[in-house]
C-alpha cells in the first residue's frame, strides 16, 4: 500500500509545465499590450500603461490629496478588514446557528430573506440621515455588503452537511457539542470559507460607495477624486492599486485556508 | 446476546407509506459472523440502522444482554460505507473517536487506536488524511474505528460494495483475519452471495421489499479458510441463488 500522490504536475510533460509557470505572465502582458494599444490609438481617452506607472512612482514618493500613498491605502485596507472582522466573529456564528438549529432558523431566516436582497449601496441614505457621514457610516456600508455571503455561505455550509456524518458521530456517541465543533464545523469550513472571499470581493465594491460619503482619504476617494478632476490617471492608479491589494487578500486568504484546513493540503 | 423481537418498519410519506421491513425476528450469538443477504433495495440497511440505533421501528424490541435498547448503544459500533470516514481527520483521529467523545484521555486512546490501526494494517499511515488513501484503506480506518470503540457488535452495512472486484476479495480476507484475531459478533449486509457464503458463519437471506426472513443457512460445517471453488461452496452458493428472487427493474 501506499499513499496517492496529487498529479497536477507529475503527469503532464514539459509544455503543460512550461504554461502552467509561464502562462499567468503572459496572459498579464497581454492585458498590458492591448491597454497600450488602446491608448496608443487614441479612440478613447485611456492614460498608457507607462504613464500609469510613472504616475503611480510619484504619488508613492510624495503625498497625493495630502497624504501619503500608504495612507490611504492602510485605511481603506482598515475600512474594509473591520467590516469583515465584524462580519466573520458575528456572521460565521449567526449562519450556523440557523443551519444548526431549527427554531433559530424559523425566527431569523424570514428577516434575513428579506434584508438581503437590498443593495449595500441603499443603506447609503439611511445611515447618513442616522449615522452622519462618517467613518462609522461608512464601516457600516461595507458591512451590510459583507455580512449577508459570509452568513448565507455558513448557513448552507451547515445544511449541506451529509447525513452520514451525523450517523457517524450519532453512533461513536457523539454529544451535541462534539456534533457541532468536530463534525458540522470541519464539515463546513468549506462553505464558510467561500462566503469569505465572496464577501472580501463585494467588500472592495462597496467601499468605493462608502468612501463617497465624504471622506477625504482612502483608495476609493481618489478614484472619485481622479474623477471629479478630470485627471483620468490618478483614477487608474487608484484602479490599480484596489486590484492589487484586492488580490494579495484573496491570496493571504488561500493560505490561511490551507493552514486551517490540513486536510485539503494536496 | 442480542435478540432482535418482531421489528417491522414502515416509512410514512405524502406520497403514501412504505413497508421496508416486515416482522423479522433474529436471535444473534456471541462471536458469530452472521452475514444478512438480499437484493438491492430490499431494506436490510434499514435494518442494520434499527439496530444501530440510528432509526427507530415501527414495531418490535431490540435486546442486548437481556435488556432492551433504545438509540445508539456503545456496545454497538457500525462500520459504514465509504463515506463515513471523516475527511478532515487523520487516520489516526478518525479511529479514535469513540474512545474521544466518551472522554477517555488522549494518550490512552492513542494508544489503543494505535493497536487496532496495527491490526488492520495501517501502521505508517497514522498522520494521512482519506484523501490521500484508496478506498480499501479507508475502509480499514473504518474498521479500525469500529473495533477501537471497544463494542460487542460490529455492524457492517455493504462496506466492501464500492471497491473494485480485486480490492474485495482482498478485504473479504482481511475482514476475516481481523475478526480470528479479535473476536467479537459482526452482523455484515451484503447483496453478494459469494462475499455471504465466504464470510458468514450463518447467513440469514432476506426477501424483497418489504424485507422479512426467507431462510437461514447454517454454514458452521463449511470449515475456513473456505475455498470459493469447494464442491460444499458451490453446492451452497447454487442452494442460496435459488432461492434469491431475480427480479430485474
Amino acid at each position: 500500500m501506499k499513499l496517492k500522490t496529487n498529479p497536477l504536475l507529475e503527469d503532464h510533460g514539459p509544455v503543460y509545465k512550461f504554461f502552467y509557470y509561464a502562462g499567468p505572465v503572459m496572459l498579464i502582458a497581454a492585458f498590458l499590450l492591448l491597454w497600450n494599444s488602446v491608448s496608443a490609438a487614441g479612440k478613447v481617452m485611456l492614460p498608457s500603461p507607462l504613464e500609469a506607472l510613472e504616475r503611480m512612482i510619484t504619488i508613492w514618493s510624495g503625498n497625493v490629496a495630502k497624504h501619503p500613498m500608504i495612507y490611504h491605502v492602510g485605511i481603506s485596507m482598515r475600512r474594509v478588514l473591520t467590516a469583515l472582522v465584524f462580519s466573520v466573529v458575528v456572521g460565521v456564528p449567526f449562519g450556523i446557528a440557523m443551519g444548526w438549529n431549527k427554531t433559530f432558523r424559523a425566527v431569523f431566516k424570514p428577516l434575513f430573506e428579506v434584508i438581503r436582497p437590498v443593495p449595500p449601496i441603499a443603506w447609503v441614505p439611511l445611515f447618513t440621515l442616522w449615522f452622519g457621514t462618517n467613518e462609522f457610516s461608512r464601516v457600516a456600508i461595507i458591512t451590510m455588503g459583507v455580512f449577508m455571503p459570509i452568513v448565507i455561505n455558513s448557513y448552507s455550509g451547515v445544511i449541506m452537511v451529509p447525513e452520514i456524518n451525523f450517523q457517524v458521530g450519532k453512533v461513536f456517541g457523539a454529544k451535541s457539542t462534539d456534533m457541532l465543533f468536530d463534525v458540522v464545523l470541519p464539515s463546513s469550513l468549506n462553505a464558510i470559507f467561500a462566503g469569505i472571499r465572496t464577501a472580501l470581493g463585494g467588500g472592495w465594491m462597496v467601499l468605493l460607495a462608502s468612501e463617497m460619503l465624504g471622506a477625504r482619504e482612502g483608495i476609493g476617494f481618489l478614484i472619485m477624486q481622479g474623477s471629479s478632476a478630470n485627471d483620468l490617471t490618478l483614477s487608474i492608479v487608484g484602479m490599480v492599486m484596489i486590484g492589487f491589494f484586492g488580490a494579495l487578500f484573496a491570496y493571504g486568504f488561500d493560505f490561511l485556508e490551507r493552514w486551517l484546513c490540513p486536510w485539503k493540503r494536496k | 446476546m442480542l435478540e432482535v423481537d418482531h421489528v417491522a418498519k414502515t416509512f410514512f410519506s405524502d406520497k403514501g407509506d412504505t413497508d421496508a421491513i416486515e416482522d423479522i425476528s433474529i436471535d444473534v450469538r456471541e462471536n458469530e459472523f452472521l452475514v444478512l443477504l438480499g437484493p438491492g433495495q430490499c431494506g436490510k440497511s434499514t435494518f442494520l440502522n434499527i439496530i444501530a440505533g440510528l432509526v427507530k421501528p415501527t414495531s418490535g424490541t431490540i435486546k442486548l444482554d437481556g435488556r432492551a435498547i433504545s438509540g445508539t448503544d456503545q456496545r454497538i459500533a457500525m462500520v459504514f460505507q465509504k463515506t463515513g470516514v471523516y475527511e478532515w481527520k487523520t487516520a489516526m483521529e478518525n479511529v479514535e473517536i469513540g474512545l474521544k467523545y466518551r472522554g477517555v484521555a488522549k494518550k490512552e486512546r492513542r494508544e489503543i487506536a494505535q493497536k487496532y490501526l496495527d491490526l488492520v494494517g495501517l501502521h505508517g499511515f497514522e498522520n494521512a488524511y482519506p484523501h490521500a488513501l484508496s478506498g480499501g484503506m479507508k475502509q480499514r480506518v473504518g474498521i479500525a474505528r469500529a473495533y477501537t470503540a471497544n463494542p460487542e457488535i460490529l455492524l457492517m452495512d455493504e462496506p466492501f460494495g464500492a471497491l473494485d472486484a480485486q480490492t474485495r476479495y482482498a478485504m473479504e480476507e482481511e475482514i476475516l483475519r481481523i475478526w480470528e484475531a479479535e473476536k467479537r459478533t459482526i452482523i455484515f449486509v451484503t447483496n453478494n452471495i459469494e462475499e455471504a457464503v465466504t464470510l458468514g458463519d450463518r447467513v440469514i437471506q432476506f426477501t424483497e421489499r418489504p424485507a422479512k426472513v426467507k431462510k437461514v443457512y447454517d454454514l458452521s460445517s463449511l470449515e475456513r479458510p473456505r475455498s470459493q471453488v469447494s464442491p460444499e461452496f458451490l453446492r451452497i452458493r447454487q442452494e442460496i441463488a435459488a432461492n434469491e428472487e431475480l427480479t430485474l427493474e
